[in-house]
């Protein structure tokens, strides 16, 4: 029974439509698909027998699949997987001591220093590349393991920024109250610090991840034997190939780009769950 | 021995000299108030009792030890934060384990202790909730807790009841006075209220711009203010202020205020008056402001003047008078019948004003001691 | 109570500032690494751009100084002036302007329309621009040759546009990775705009046009220039998209400064030139950061002075 038969008056007239709201929603439509066609080839072209760059109805097939699972094409992926951790590791771990001593200790010249590493993180890696090679082949580390820390090192101005600031959003309070009850710096960092300052961890080591994930020059200069490459190397290979296999392309590339849009979900929850903070401070 | 002694403590942030040369004492078992307005140098005395902050010349001792230098956790302190600062990851009962865990307790002795304190704070329910999922009023109990499971030799409370309603504030003020004395632990609490300080000290430190203008019980702060600032602070509301002048010498001292001029008795000042003129102010509180139809027989002097606000409590209606030029709240019974712009006459006892110095503001009145009206209410005013 | 100043406080202060030697410790594993593997190496591409290192060859073991060489050879080559010619245009051009434009606009779509579309638009912005370059770089290469989508939805199915629109496909391919990115941006700084403000401008009868140019704009004004020095910080950057769709060709006309550096130096093995080229871009980035901190700087300067006027 809806309410509105009881009330006096005469009803107002909603306006639904109207030009502006029209064109508007068209421009969205045409932008959805200026985003959505070359994904939606991607999805389509992995599960078609007979793929190319047109975009067709598939002759359905998981084949295309089984190319992208093949040995060689999983052990490029399992070097992604090794590039990926290490450098998340070297870059997170070194950044988060660093990011705590940057918010908490006086340091001559912090302002300074800190404005340095942001525009760092904006730095071009190409230019690295060359003095880079130079080294490692002096240093005879052109492989996997090498190259993850460096790839690593590339994102540790950012890592240290975002990590910074999660540190700066914990009340100095609690510091003071755990040194009080005679608490170690060590205590301190361990029990107080690094759970609240978690979610800001885990987000930077989540950008070190998808940022090594999807690094291709580095590892194509820096990586010399071809078993150890990563994946973008392996779908360069592909693509430069006499014969291209858009199919398997498609489906292999499908396969490792889903780690990073899983990855990105996770950060996003993150951020939407907030902060640990409430109940701290009054 | 004195359980806290401060000497010649003098702390600088850059060039700003935000306290300065404190000298003073704290008897073991005492509650001490530190009170005065914002950005004073009540906090920062605090935490440099605390060890939170390192003086910038000076002595602090506790007991016999010099801690100037000393870090906070070896000061055998503990304190409570005005935010609180509770662990907001932890359970009531790892927050209130915090401490003890640091320092090697056994497990089961620590669940004994929390369990105690908890039992005496009313949080024996709550102990495996977190802070952010409790009251303002309970997490306050939390922080005491942490303060108290210790069993330091001074307690710290900086400001503990500044965000609570006015309601629950008197609730807890009674609460910690009664833990107070119940432990009879040396406690220092820190507050901008001058009701709380003067309900809950055994003695108060009025502070202002970084020294104490006056370290007293809260009846010799009422009674005998050491300065002008002080006898305003205290007491509610304001003391008047009045321009005035002492002229004469020897015995024939004359006060001119208000208008008028009466003789005055020398005897009163603490010290004879060094010259013919004296530039005073004249102080009288508005409880000691009587209308001339409510006043005691003992208020001899009159003063006139225009009513211009009327301002009513329900029990208490206070009168703002404009008498010279100059506003003066006075006490009227509940509900007078009087109107705006309408004149009237006010009555006071001579024995019940202040003088201050016009210049310094220090009080030049000897020490009186006479039971006020006031006395009546405050809990030491028995003996 | 009150002594004078001069007197109590004389004298060594006890709290003086001591540096933390403990801060020595925190900062020193981030601060090596960073050093060893990021700092070092810039000073070493500076050096290097001056030397005649060679990937291959007598002088990759044998290599010296050899002083303006490089320079002169770079001044002199006619593929550097437009490498730094179409650089400009890919960063700034499709970086900096397009993407901040694109962002913006894609923004304000969002904000005006209805809730399905924007939430599809949004999702298809984010998930654009957090595929991996190389994925990327797979889609639209499919996408922008003959009969691909991007061709058959035009209407011009046969024409190769990769092949024969090289740098203009890459620029909004470069454009549609980062929009999704400027659109996040923008839609923060929108929200943030204080709705009583716009209010206030509809008492006034203001105009759609004139609400977006005296309000929304001029509140916008540190977004867009954040958001064109990040595009073009990331646009300098993108080396796997041009160089995994075009190859820096079809005869050199996608040739940004970042994958001529490349193929000079590991194509034709000049490390040295290689080097120099490399260096010529972490000036030109230096330079383009500051011009935008300097606008972002002198354009809030001038509107607090026109408020200042008006106060």
């Amino acid at each position: 029974m809806s309410q509105s038969m009881s009330l006096p008056g005469e009803p107002v007239p909603v306006r639904v439509l109207s030009p502006g709201k029209v064109a508007v929603n068209l421009l969205l439509i045409l932008c959805a698909l200026f985003f959505l066609s070359p994904m939606i080839w991607l999805l389509v072209a992995s599960v078609d027998t007979q793929a190319s760059q047109q975009l067709e109805w598939p002759t359905l097939t998981l084949h295309q699949f089984e190319i992208a699972f093949n040995r060689n094409n999983m052990r490029a992926l399992g070097n992604s997987l090794m590039l990926s951790i290490v450098a998340t590791c070297v870059a997170t771990i070194p950044s988060s001591i660093a990011a705590y001593s940057f918010s908490r200790h006086k340091i001559p010249g912090k302002n300074g220093i800190l404005l340095s590493i942001l525009f760092l993180s904006g730095v071009p890696i190409s230019i690295l590349i060359i003095p880079i090679y130079q080294i490692f082949q002096w240093a005879d580390c052109l492989s996997l393991i090498p190259t993850a820390v460096f790839l690593g090192v590339t994102a540790m101005p950012f890592e240290i920024y975002v990590i910074k600031n999660a540190i700066d959003a914990i009340p100095l309070d609690l510091e003071e109250a755990a040194r009080i009850e005679q608490a170690s710096i060590v205590r301190i960092l361990v029990r107080v610090i690094a759970p609240l300052c978690l979610p800001g961890i885990m987000a930077a080591a989540i950008y070190g991840f998808i940022n090594t994930w999807g690094n291709f020059l580095p590892p194509l200069v820096l990586i010399t034997d071809t078993v150890q490459q990563p994946s973008p190397v392996a779908i360069f290979g592909f693509m430069t190939a006499d014969v291209v296999n858009y199919g398997a392309i498609a489906a292999y590339s499908l396969v490792y780009s889903t780690p990073v849009i899983i990855l990105y979900i996770v950060m996003a929850r993150l951020f939407r769950g907030g902060f640990v903070l409430g109940g701290a401070v009054k | 021995m004195p359980n806290v002694r401060f000497e010649h403590v003098s702390k600088l942030f850059g060039d700003h000299v935000a306290i300065r040369d404190l000298n003073f004492e704290i008897k073991e078992g005492e509650f001490v108030v530190f009170v005065g307005p914002s950005g004073c140098g009540k906090t920062t005395t605090l935490r440099m009792l605390a060890g939170l902050e390192t003086p910038s010349y000076g002595k602090v001792w506790i007991g016999d030890k010099d801690v100037t230098l000393a870090p906070p956790g070896e000061r055998d302190i503990s304190m409570v934060f005005q935010s609180y600062a509770l662990f907001p990851h932890m359970s009531v009962y790892k927050n209130l384990a915090f401490g003890p865990e640091v320092r090697g307790m056994q497990k089961s002795l620590i669940s004994e202790r929390v369990h105690q304190v908890a039992e005496m704070l009313d949080l024996g329910k709550l102990l495996h909730r977190r802070p952010s999922e409790l009251s303002g009023g309970q997490r306050q109990r939390i922080a005491l807790g942490r303060m108290m499971i210790r069993q330091p030799k001074i307690f710290l409370l900086d400001e503990p009841l500044s965000n609570l309603d006015a309601a629950l504030r008197t609730t807890m003020r009674s609460e910690i006075m009664e833990l107070q004395r119940r432990l009879a632990v040396t406690t220092v609490y820190v507050t901008h209220d001058q009701v709380e300080a003067m309900t809950m000290g055994d003695r108060i430190a009025v502070f202002k711009d970084g020294s104490i203008l006056q370290i007293d019980t809260p009846r010799q702060l009422y009674q005998n203010p050491t300065n002008k600032f002080v006898a305003c602070f205290v007491g509610s509301p304001k003391m008047n202020i009045l321009p005035g002048s002492l002229s004469g010498r020897a015995t024939a001292v004359k006060l001119g205020f208000a208008g008028g001029s009466i003789a005055f008795d020398a005897g009163r000042l603490a010290q004879p008056l060094a010259l013919e003129e004296r530039e005073v102010e004249v102080g009288i509180r508005p409880q000691d402001l009587h209308w001339i139809k409510d006043a005691p027989s003992r208020c001899g002097h009159r003063l006139g003047g225009v009513v211009s606000n009327i301002e009513t409590t329900g029990p208490e209606t206070y009168v703002v008078v404009d008498i010279q030029g100059t506003s003066i709240v006075s006490k009227f019974p509940s509900f007078p019948d009087i109107k705006f712009g309408q004149t009237v006459e006010l009555a006071l006892d001579l024995d019940d004003i202040y003088l201050f110095d016009r210049a310094s503001g220090d009080n030049i009145l000897g020490n009186r001691d006479k039971p006020t009206q006031a006395d009546t209410k405050l809990p030491w005013a028995a003996g | 109570m009150v002594s004078s100043h001069s007197d109590i406080l004389k004298g060594r202060r006890i709290d003086g500032r001591r540096f933390d030697s403990a801060s020595l410790a925190f900062l020193s594993p981030a601060g090596l690494l960073l050093f060893l593997l990021f700092l070092g190496p810039v000073v070493y591409s500076f050096y290097l751009g001056f030397t005649n290192l060679q990937l291959i060859g007598p002088h990759s073991t044998n290599f010296w100084f050899t002083g303006s060489v490089n320079l002169k050879s770079m001044f002199r080559n006619e593929e550097f002036y437009h490498s730094l010619y179409i650089t400009m245009i890919f960063v700034v051009g499709s970086g900096a302007i397009g993407s901040t434009i694109g962002g913006l606009v894609l923004a304000l779509l969002m904000q005006a329309g209805a809730p399905v579309f924007r939430g599809i638009v949004g999702a298809a912005a984010m998930l654009s621009c957090i595929l991996p370059p190389v994925t990327v770089a797979v889609m639209w290469h499919a996408s922008t040759s003959a009969g691909g989508v991007f061709p058959f939805l035009l209407g011009l199915p046969h024409v190769e546009f990769l092949y024969n629109y090289p740098m203009t496909v890459v620029s909004v391919a470069n454009i549609w990775w980062l929009c999704g990115l400027s659109m996040l941006m923008f839609s923060a700084a929108l929200r943030n705009i204080s709705h009583e403000m716009i209010e206030a401008a509809l008492l006034e009868r203001a105009s759609a046009y004139q609400r977006f140019i005296r309000i929304i704009l001029p509140s916008l004004r540190p977004t867009i220039v954040t958001s064109a020095l990040l595009m073009c910080l990331l646009s300098f950057g993108n080396f796997t998209l041009i160089f995994l769709m075009t190859g820096g060709g079809p005869a050199n006309a996608t040739n940004i400064l970042p994958l001529y550096s490349y193929v000079q130096g590991f194509t034709f093995h000049r490390l040295g030139f290689g080097a120099l080229l490399g260096n010529v871009i972490i000036l030109l980035s230096a330079i383009l950061g500051s011009l935008f901190v300097l606008i972002g700087y002198l354009s809030t300067r001038r509107a607090t002075s026109v408020k200042k006027a008006g106060e």
